[in-house]
């Protein structure tokens, strides 16, 4: 097998298949390199992440392949399928990637792990990593998934999240790339009974990223809160695309989506509430908040519903707008200049998301970093 | 220090202010009076930099500066402040956040290093304690669910906090009861020297019970009609603004 692969002879899915309208690969394919490199990834050092706290278990891969040097805990196991299962429009794309698939299963003394899903800055690589995650029943745990570096590969990455009943789990997912590179993530979760998850998504880095979640809460009295933010520049794209799905009764699930998008940037936001004939008392509401900073950024924004049982709690609601002037003018006549006070701004917009993040100090190294982002685009 | 000459400005076809002109000296504690729609707070926001008006004609200098010529926060760091009617809410910033970009943007203008995070504490302290404004309100978002007397009491600590050469307080009394009236009032005469001069907008005497002003002005149909000691203040609460002549707008 060749080292090489060009993204022309790969079957992208086109914008003919519904989940794939708002980004379409065969038309992004035309901007990825010439060709993916398939080679065995090296970096001189680790790299660095934004969580610097402890957790009882690092681990880290570089373009997909587990690095065991830089990580420390105990490492996971084989995956029993990194093939193309339950994702048929990505199997010709799966099929030409480096592929690894691990799973990981987690004990009572893993209150917190760390995963870092670096790309390498010195070739473009093509990867598929898939990982499974097994959370027991009564766990607490706290997960930190960075994904960073990279040139202009595309990484492909499917975590999925299996809670035991009572479990809970704080997912704190941030996404900060370089410029060129594009992702596609998929995450599965499946909440036994009154099991928690509770998921803070922030993107800023990357040409083009997205992310297919399917929450599902097949037990009673589940929970799932999906806060996600992103801060968008010159001709980012990100795209979630999230399904929530109501199977068992009593369940909650909460949707917060914010995007701050600037330049000819692109946010795009499908949230969809599934409630099954079983699922009686559940209460939804997703809440979908754009702030556009020119004339030339989009949002595409929607919340979608269907429901089957009739006694159910469920609402939506989506909005855009712009920094306020009234706001702008306030800080001003403090002193703050036209771009410290668009700053402050936009992280007001973002706060809402940024605290959901219960370390302080990585919310403060985030909240720095998107803010840092977006000062960087074109005052409009 | 601030010399405004026949100032003219309008909003989209309407002119507001027909020819303004006031002298301010380094200290003084001006009142401007007037009834409703006469163009008191267009004065005070014009003055702070707003870019909602239209200025058509006339000058402002402020010191040896051309007013008008500056951004909004050119004229906070040259000491300017305005007090809003309407304070606006900046959820999840916090007011130490914003008071700590806004006192090192005003030292940065003045080529000073930032102010160390004890200084600013001190400073902020102080005022917070005259103010009556706890420590918890300090940390949350500015104005962030504040009702409208702490907006307000919230505006009279910034400026205690940035020591403003010229403090403009457009309609701080407003929806104040009698003790926060107060402790607004004292926040004012603490600022109160030779070094800082005030411009009090009001609709009220009342404020000026509390707040002795050395000059009062009435502000009608966009020009001051009537200027005179805290005495004319008097004359207006017996009266109302019916009794100026030119004043073509009905008393509030």
């Amino acid at each position: 097998m060749s080292d090489l692969i060009a993204p022309s002879n790969i079957r992208w899915p086109t914008r003919k298949q519904e989940a794939w309208k708002y980004t379409d690969l065969a038309a992004w394919s035309k901007l990825m390199p010439e060709a993916f490199s398939l080679a065995q990834p090296h970096a001189a050092a680790r790299p660095d992440s934004l969580w610097q706290g402890e957790c009882s278990r690092r681990l880290m891969w570089l373009d997909g392949q587990f690095q065991a040097d830089w990580s420390q805990g105990l490492a996971p196991g084989d995956g029993h399928d990194a093939d193309s299962a339950g994702n048929p429009a990505l199997s010709d794309m799966i099929t030409h990637s480096r592929r690894r698939a691990h799973s990981l299963s987690l004990g009572s003394d893993d209150n917190c792990v760390h995963l870092v899903l670096a790309q390498s800055a010195d070739q473009d690589a093509l990867s598929h990593l898939v990982v499974d995650i097994d959370i027991p029943a009564n766990a607490e745990i706290t997960l930190i998934e960075e994904h960073l570096g990279g040139r202009a590969g595309l990484a492909s990455t499917q975590i999925n999240l299996n809670l035991g009943e009572n479990a809970q789990v704080h997912h704190v997912r941030l996404q900060y790339t370089s410029g060129q590179q594009m992702l596609i993530g998929g995450q599965h979760a499946r909440l036994a009974n009154h099991a928690r998850l509770f998921q803070t998504h922030v993107e800023w880095g990357g040409r083009m990223s997205r992310l297919h979640s399917t929450l599902a809460l097949q037990g009673q009295g589940a929970e799932c809160h999906y806060y996600a933010l992103s801060g968008l520049t010159e001709r980012q794209h990100v795209d979630h695309q999230v399904e929530v799905r109501h199977e068992a009764a009593h369940a909650i699930s909460r949707l917060r989506a914010r995007g701050i998008v600037g330049d000819s940037a692109r946010q795009v936001f499908n949230g969809k509430v599934y409630v099954a004939r079983d699922a009686q008392k559940t209460d939804s509401d997703q809440l979908l908040r754009n702030l556009l900073l020119s004339d030339k950024a989009e949002v595409d924004a929607k919340p979608e519903l269907e429901i089957y049982a009739d006694d159910v709690r469920c609402a939506h609601g989506s909005t855009v707008g712009r920094l306020d002037d009234a706001a702008l003018f306030y800080l001003r006549s403090r002193g703050l200049d036209r771009t410290q006070a668009r700053r402050l701004l936009m992280l007001s917009f973002a706060e809402r998301v940024l605290r959901e993040i219960g370390n302080e100090d990585l919310r403060d190294r985030t909240r720095t970093a998107i803010a840092d982002h977006l000062s960087l685009q074109t005052p409009a | 220090m601030l010399k405004i000459e026949n100032l003219t400005a309008k909003v989209q076809d309407k002119d507001i202010l027909k020819g303004i002109n006031l002298s301010i000296g380094p200290g003084e504690v001006h009142a401007i009076m007037g009834p409703n729609g006469s163009g008191k707070s267009t004065l005070a926001n014009i003055l702070a930099g707003r870019d909602s008006y239209e200025i058509t004609g006339g000058n402002v200098r402020f010191e040896d500066q051309d007013l008008l010529e500056l951004d909004p926060e050119e004229r906070a760091c040259a000491g300017i402040f305005l007090g809003f009617q309407y304070p606006v809410e900046i959820p999840g910033v916090s007011n130490m956040t914003m008071l700590k970009a806004a006192v090192n943007a005003r030292r940065k203008a003045q080529g000073q290093d930032e102010a160390t995070p004890l200084e600013l504490l001190q400073k902020v302290k102080k005022a917070a304690e005259t103010m009556q404004v706890a420590d918890a309100m300090l940390q949350r978002g500015v104005n962030e669910g504040f009702s409208g007397g702490e907006k307000k009491r919230n505006e009279i600590l910034q400026m205690l906090v940035l020591e403003p050469k010229l403090a403009i307080l457009d309609e701080t009394d407003s929806g104040l009861d009698i003790d926060a009236l107060k402790v607004v009032s004292d926040g004012v005469n603490a600022l109160r020297s030779p070094d800082h001069s005030v411009i009090l907008v009001t609709h009220y005497q009342r404020l000026l019970d509390h707040i002795k002003p050395d000059f009062v002005h009435v502000l009608a149909g966009g020009r001051i009609v009537e200027s005179g000691g805290p005495e004319l203040a008097l004359t207006l609460e017996e009266k109302g603004y019916a009794w100026i002549g030119e004043s073509q707008q009905a008393p509030a």
